[in-house]
């Protein structure tokens, strides 16, 4: 317990705590996104973020191309995975019921992984990391820990993204129409918005932020072809905490569920860190579902 | 719909056949299929127990957690304290389900695909506890855990897991024929309305997801008792989550409205998945994985083309010829009325 005292394992624990924030955030408000305005339990949220991350992963190796710069690749081929999921197998089976629904999220999660190991294992097998040019660079905080300038751009550029993302939903005509959307489809559609054109962008948006969060997180941590189900538990935990659907409640999720992942993996163990998070959810499943923030 | 071919005691006659058809054929065809043939029984034990959830309206994505703890239990009992493995192969499963009830006591609570995460949430948990240092000397860790020879002749180990899944599929037609198993079916159809006639839907999901518990686990038992001899963490369905997808694999291709449906998903499945993976894993190390996105791409065709599985094109199509024929009939009986007039 004395060691909550040391600034330097309280300052690298709080930067910790604030990068996965920043990457929980970004891949739970894509999935929340969906979820809210498509009514669609997405369980392959994470394997498209894995996705998007092997992309990039393969524009900056092969390519040389910047990190930063290979998301754009990395967002273009997951938003187009994304409308092709969501065309030929989500939409179709809306009618089937959420039971259907989710076992073919599971199914389609289950081929991305696999199709995706069948790539990589020969090549790369245990895991890869994305190369950054800025590596080992950084800012110097207090008590000697580095503030690298890669988590800083991953701190900047979640947040701001997070930014348009809040002032597209809810300061502009489109936005305002995915979120009339998202509380009455029929009444969105009687007031003359274009529902299918709509549901369309959700998918898309929410995929694209898959990406960027893929992309970001490969930057700083590694990532094999199975990685994508516990990133996609723990944007449900963060999800489901926070409150389906609601915006400000992922966010107050991530931060909860960051931190604790960030404070409870330095002092115990990396194992427990990762499962304190489903403790967190079975918590809050027993105590309070539908979450901090009731979804709307 | 209702998915029914013939009376329950037909039924039960046909997949006792079936079952030692599968187990008669393979002991003839040598070492290598009766080995299938085991994991033909042990799945649809498994698969079972997932249907049994499914059918009450909860979709369990970590089914892998009971099969993983059945499978360890029997192991540490077996090795630990020195359990007799007969004994331990029905006395392991308890934990199956106990841990059944505990997450049942939770998921009652919850809405459909709450129950989804809630139960795939679980998976890492338990991987995360085999391989924990505390655990360590009863789990073996990452390493696995050997268990010792199943203290039955060889030639008897098939024969035992057919009647183990025979006693599975009795154990499901009991429950659907007793009060339980009216309480299920209503519960699944409308909770608020089963609630209102005084079925107290959150008992009956905790008891149901108990029993399934206890299946899954047995399967896990069963699976290394007679099969690998072995215990290894992925069990849990964490990273990889085949364990906790097969049963639905079987479930859901086969058509998991009724017990038949499970067997006939599970004995045509299991051996062409066993013989698509061998043969690709001959071509090439990841050979596997490909076999895996082949059986993922059939699981959403099915999903996409027939929700109800194969059994359910099967119980259709009967359906419709005896409509033909009842129209028949009594387009008969109508000419032979007015003939007579």
């Amino acid at each position: 317990m004395a060691a909550f005292l040391i600034p330097s394992y309280l300052i690298s624990t709080t930067l910790y705590g604030l990068l996965f924030t920043s990457i929980y955030l970004l891949l739970a408000t894509g999935l929340t996104l969906i979820f809210g305005t498509l009514k669609l339990v997405n369980f392959a949220h994470g394997d498209l973020m894995v996705l998007g991350a092997f992309v990039a992963f393969l524009f900056v190796t092969l390519e040389g191309w910047s990190p930063y710069l290979a998301m754009v690749p990395a967002i273009l081929v997951i938003a187009g995975i994304g409308v092709l999921i969501y065309r030929f197998t989500l939409r179709p089976a809306v009618k089937a019921g959420p039971v259907n629904m989710i076992l073919l999220t599971i199914g389609i999660s289950y081929i991305l992984e696999n199709a995706l190991a069948y790539y990589f294992l020969p090549v790369y097998r245990t895991g890869v990391e994305i190369p950054s040019p800025l590596r080992g660079t950084g800012i110097l905080l207090p008590s000697n820990v580095l503030l690298t300038y890669d988590e800083f751009l991953t701190i900047v550029i979640s947040w701001a993204i997070m930014g348009v993302l809040y002032y597209w939903l809810f300061r502009t005509r489109q936005g305002i129409a995915i979120r009339a959307l998202s509380q009455n489809p029929v009444g969105a559609s009687i007031s003359g918005i274009d529902v299918n054109r709509l549901s369309y962008l959700t998918f898309i948006v929410g995929s694209a932020l898959a990406a960027i969060a893929g992309t970001l997180y490969g930057i700083m941590f590694t990532f094999n072809p199975f990685s994508g189900i516990l990133l996609t538990l723990m944007a449900f935990a963060v999800m489901i905490l926070g409150g389906v659907g609601s915006i400000p409640g992922t966010m107050v999720g991530s931060i909860i569920i960051g931190f604790a992942t960030s404070f409870v993996s330095y002092y115990m163990g990396q194992t427990w860190g990762e499962a304190i998070a489903f403790i967190i959810l079975a918590v809050i499943l027993l105590v309070r579902p539908s979450g901090i923030f009731r979804g709307g | 719909m209702k998915l029914d071919l013939g009376s329950t005691f037909i039924r039960a006659i046909a997949v006792a056949v079936v079952l030692a058809i599968v187990a008669a054929a393979s002991t003839i065809m040598g070492t290598y299929p009766t080995l299938i043939a085991i994991t033909i029984m042990v799945f649809f034990v498994y698969s079972l127990s997932w249907s049994l959830l499914a059918n009450t309206g909860m979709v369990s994505l970590g089914q892998a957690l009971f099969f993983a703890l059945g499978a360890y239990a029997y192991g540490i009992f077996a090795i630990s304290y020195g359990m007799n493995p007969i004994a331990a192969l029905f006395v392991g499963p308890v934990m199956g389900a106990l841990a059944g009830l505990a997450v049942g006591f939770i998921s009652a609570r919850l809405r459909d695909w709450y129950v989804g995460i809630f139960t795939f949430a679980l998976t890492p948990a338990g991987y995360a506890l085999a391989v924990s240092s505390q655990l360590q000397p009863w789990t073996a860790g990452a390493v696995g855990l050997a268990t010792p020879r199943f203290p039955l002749g060889s030639s008897l180990w098939l024969p035992f897991a057919t009647v183990l899944a025979f006693a599975a599929y009795l154990v499901i037609m009991i429950i659907k024929k007793r009060r339980i198993g009216y309480a299920l079916s209503a519960i699944n159809n409308d909770e608020t309305a089963a609630g209102t006639v005084g079925i107290n839907a959150r008992l009956y999901k905790t008891i149901v997801f108990g029993i399934s518990g206890y299946m899954a686990a047995l399967a896990g038992a069963m699976f290394v008792a007679l099969y690998t001899s072995y215990i290894a963490p992925d069990y849990f369905g964490y990273p990889d989550i085949s364990y906790s997808v097969w049963p639905i694999f079987y479930s859901m291709i086969g058509g998991m409205g009724s017990p038949e449906g499970v067997l006939l998903g599970t004995v045509l499945l299991d051996p062409l998945e066993t013989a698509i993976r061998s043969w690709l894993s001959g071509i090439s190390v990841v050979g596997g994985n490909l076999a895996l996105v082949i059986f993922g791409l059939l699981l959403v065709v099915v999903l996409l083309k027939a929700p109800k599985g194969i059994y359910g094109y099967v119980a259709k199509y009967v359906e419709s010829r005896k409509a033909r024929a009842r129209r028949a009939a009594e387009a008969g009986t109508k000419a032979e009325v007015s003939t007579g007039q």
